[in-house]
């Protein structure tokens, strides 16, 4: 299993200090990854449906801040050595391809080799229209296209493309990636079509657990979830044992144990133990790597959290 | 006087562990800026019309090896804490501007208020075209366009804007840089447009020495060009005091016998430590603040740390 957490690229991770102290603290505890969350620009009024809460309102929307993804994992590279830096996830039509295949290639290299290019097709139409991108509505087959050119620019001798929105030929595309043959493809999102683009594209899966319309809560859920995409994988000639498997838990963890409306105990709440048979049955279901979030308002409980992760957690799960 | 020099984007110097060794020790003896050039991908033909060189023949590598400028700029503020960080320069239509706005506000953030964005309206159109940028010959409007958009994200509370080749409006753009108004926007390039430019849009002029279209190859051709930058600051009502003065020396200092096409004189800071102690005596006299020196040897990170400690001990003590 590896163990991950999230970054919002705002509040306490917002100036160079904070966001190096977080990414150190967390190779220091012991996490395999650390993920900062990608958006560009703010929209005032939003009226696109955040897909990962019940009401589709975006809580977000009232922070406003935030730093540019591929730009502040360049940063963490060059504050840590062994930690992966994975864009959890990238909103693939947000950036123009070819740049962003360069940024990446780039990023994989002063890293040495340590980016996960985690891939979604986005939500908000407004933060794509302040932007200028390509339309709203063809995102799944903008995100397609794009990440068809970053394989092309990756891996071919001579690069060369020709699409619905990009073409290009004769241009010499050097360095390549440090990993090979590229960065891995994590596909986000939770739905059919999402799971079709895994096995089409991806090199991995990494769906969030919060989505209403295909809640992930429990390791039965991924179970459920898995089952779906090994069927998609046959249909597409995929061999569904090479895909890596991600999961973003965005509920709580906590040392507190909450107990549900029903009397139960939230997953990953409670005793270290307890925590580490919950991330033991998601493993058993299929699961190969967990991001969690422990950003807190404040800069010292933040890593708090993230130390009483990594140095009571985790080491029950590897059986330390 | 700030002395500062280019690093490269390809080659054993481009590398991790050699960015990380060369910039600590430039921080420790004394350079105030590290430069970045701005590629994307290289076409693999090109029309030789490189401004830059007296053949129009760019120097690049017939392999295209190039790491991205404002990515390599961000992993350099990660790894070190005083000098400033120079896009020498972004080709400012190469990047969508709201996409480039914020990359630049994050990385300035991020520094602690360490980057300054050389800016140019770019020259080769082969790779405008692989980029899938604005058509190449309003590469001039587009520059004056997106940089119009860099400081209305970076200083408006409600940034709005309407133009030809982007609009917004109801947004916002947080966290604002930490240097105010903003980064400064130093304007490359050596003529009478770039000039117009730098008054009217910017906070520095950062030209080259090394334009034949356009030659500043001696301290008396720089003194000129400044003046008739003065000019131009009077028509636009700009005060020529409020602008930074670059000046870029992008070929080997250390030839002893250069001489210009032009005129046949002693090329600008060539010449040997004497010669160029005095060009840089000049131009400061004349109000140029910031010298960047081509230091670095792509091909060794050892050639490098020795080009860089030479420069140390024949010119940068001397200020």
């Amino acid at each position: 299993m590896k163990f991950g957490f999230q970054v919002m690229l705002r509040g306490v991770a917002s100036s160079g200090d904070g966001l190096a102290s977080i990414a150190r603290s967390g190779e220091k505890f012991g996490f395999d990854i650390i993920a900062p969350n990608d958006h560009l620009i703010v929209p005032k009024g939003i009226d696109s449906t955040y897909p990962y809460t019940d009401d589709g309102i975006w809580p977000g929307a009232s922070v406003v801040e935030c730093h540019d993804q591929l730009t502040s994992m360049a940063f963490i590279a060059g504050h840590t050595d062994n930690i992966r830096i994975l864009a959890s996830v990238m909103v693939v039509p947000y950036r123009e391809p070819v740049l962003t295949a360069k940024i990446i290639a780039t990023a994989d290299l002063l890293s040495k080799g340590r980016i996960i290019l985690g891939c979604g097709v986005g939500w908000m139409s407004e933060e794509m229209e302040a932007i200028g991108t390509e339309p709203f509505e063809e995102r799944g087959k903008v995100t397609d296209e794009y990440i068809k050119v970053f394989k092309e620019l990756w891996t071919a001798k001579k690069p060369r493309y020709e699409g619905d929105y990009v073409k290009f030929s004769e241009i010499l595309f050097k360095p390549l990636p440090i990993q090979k043959p590229h960065p891995p493809v994590w596909i986000g999102g939770e739905s059919k079509a999402a799971l079709r683009r895994v096995a089409r594209l991806g090199d991995g899966w990494f769906p969030a657990a919060n989505n209403p319309k295909f809640t992930i809560s429990t390791p039965n859920d991924l179970a459920t979830r898995l089952d779906l995409l090994k069927t998609v994988c046959e249909e597409e000639d995929r061999n569904f044992d090479e895909l890596d498997i991600g999961f973003f838990f965005t509920g709580g963890v906590s040392s507190k144990e909450r107990r549900s409306a029903d009397g139960d105990r939230q997953l990953l709440t409670g005793q270290p133990s307890d925590i580490a048979a919950d991330i033991n049955k998601f493993n058993d279901a299929g699961l190969g790597t967990l991001i969690c979030i422990f950003q807190r308002p404040e800069l010292g409980e933040t890593l708090e959290q993230m130390e009483w992760f990594g140095k009571e957690v985790i080491p029950l799960v590897r059986g330390i | 006087m700030i002395f500062g020099f280019g690093m490269p984007t390809r080659g054993p110097v481009a590398q991790p562990d050699a960015i990380k060794k060369v910039l600590s020790f430039a921080e420790d003896v004394g350079f105030g800026y590290v430069s970045v050039a701005d590629h994307i991908v290289i076409p693999s033909k090109i029309d030789p019309v490189y401004p830059y060189s007296d053949t129009g023949e760019p120097p690049f590598p017939a392999d295209g090896e190039c790491l991205e400028q404002l990515t390599l700029m961000s992993y350099m503020a990660a790894i070190t804490k005083n000098m400033r960080i120079l896009s020498s320069v972004m080709v400012v239509p190469h990047r969508n501007p709201i996409h480039a706005a914020k990359t630049i506000a994050t990385i300035d953030v991020l520094s602690n208020g360490r980057v300054t964005i050389g800016c140019g309206a770019g020259w080769m159109e082969e790779e405008f075209l692989a980029i899938g940028t604005e058509p190449f010959k309003e590469r001039g409007k587009v520059t004056d366009e997106y940089i119009a958009i860099f400081k209305e994200l970076w200083t408006s509370e409600n940034p709005t804007f309407e133009g030809k080749y982007n609009s917004f409006s109801d947004v916002k753009f947080e966290p604002k840089p930490v240097q105010r108004p903003h980064p400064p926007l130093w304007i490359g390039g050596e003529s009478p447009a770039a000039k117009r430019r730098a008054v009217r849009l910017g906070d520095g002029w950062f030209p080259i020495g090394a334009n034949p279209n356009f030659p500043l190859n001696t301290a008396a051709k720089y003194i000129d060009g400044l003046s008739s930058l003065k000019q131009l600051s009077a028509e636009y009502n700009r005060d020529p005091e409020e602008l930074d003065l670059g000046f870029w020396s992008n070929w080997d200092h250390e030839v002893k016998d250069r001489k210009t096409l032009q005129d046949g004189k002693r090329h600008i800071m060539t010449g040997g430590t004497q010669a160029i102690t005095d060009d840089i005596g000049v131009l400061s006299e004349a109000g140029v603040e910031i010298f960047m020196f081509q230091l670095a040897k792509p091909t060794s990170v050892e050639e490098t740390l020795e080009s860089i400690e030479r420069f140390v001990q024949s010119i940068l003590t001397k200020f």
